[in-house]
């Protein structure tokens, strides 16, 4: 699943270990997540929509078949 | 590498520490296993063949060894607030479960198709060790589906 979360990180000047400490997930995690190889759990969607301040749409890119 | 038991839902260092501190007693009681299988080789050494008492004393060696490495393991993560993060991240992190589920699922089809060809093979070896496989293979379909009841209701 394809994301924002990387132009996110960048535009905030956060690194992805300042990112995985704030979500209390490894950097691995957010890695997978930018290069959309993992979909993330709807806690961890909340979680990063929290701290970015956005809406779980606003990040995450939902494709054709992932909608009604 | 995590392995199948891994945890959900450690939400603070203090909640991982408890769980540190159990797995301390449990090695603990891997070592004494471990002492105890070690007496039990050299007691019956008489009546067991050499290939039976060389095997219990390695396995005895492995247990207190590898339950002595991970005792020490967890002594210097639970006295370092950093390494306790890190490692209760580690732990918890929903990506690594998933990657454990899925290996734990491969594996578990390997093991049943080679427990299947050695059921083939027995059938011209020895038909205790048909016996054992086909034991295995029982238990195996009979826990899954008990165990499949229970998280049903559970979840």
């Amino acid at each position: 699943m394809k994301t924002h979360i990387q132009e996110l990180r960048k535009k905030h000047n956060i690194t992805q270990i300042e990112l995985a400490s704030a979500l209390s997930v490894t950097r691995q995690t957010i890695i997978s997540l930018e290069n959309g190889k993992y979909k993330a759990s709807l806690v961890l969607a909340h979680k990063i929509a929290q701290f970015f301040n956005l809406s779980i749409e606003d990040i995450f890119i939902f494709e054709e078949d992932e909608n009604l | 590498m995590i392995g199948p038991f891994c945890y959900r839902n450690i939400s603070t260092d203090q909640e991982f520490k408890k769980i540190l501190h159990n797995h301390n007693i449990v090695y603990i009681c891997f070592i004494i296993l471990g002492v105890f299988t070690f007496i039990f080789s050299v007691l019956t050494k008489n009546y067991m063949k050499d290939f039976m008492k060389g095997f219990l004393e390695g396995a005895s060696f492995g247990i207190i060894l590898g339950s002595a490495l991970l005792l020490f393991k967890n002594y210097k993560i639970i006295n370092n607030e950093q390494k306790l993060r890190e490692s209760r991240i580690k732990i918890s992190d929903e990506r690594n479960h998933l990657i454990s589920e899925l290996a734990t699922k491969f594996a578990l089809i390997i093991i049943l198709i080679e427990v299947y060809v050695i059921i083939l093979l027995s059938v011209f070896i020895n038909l205790d060790t048909l016996k054992i496989c086909l034991l295995i293979i029982n238990s195996f379909v009979l826990l899954y589906i008990l165990s499949f009841q229970f998280y049903s209701k559970k979840f």
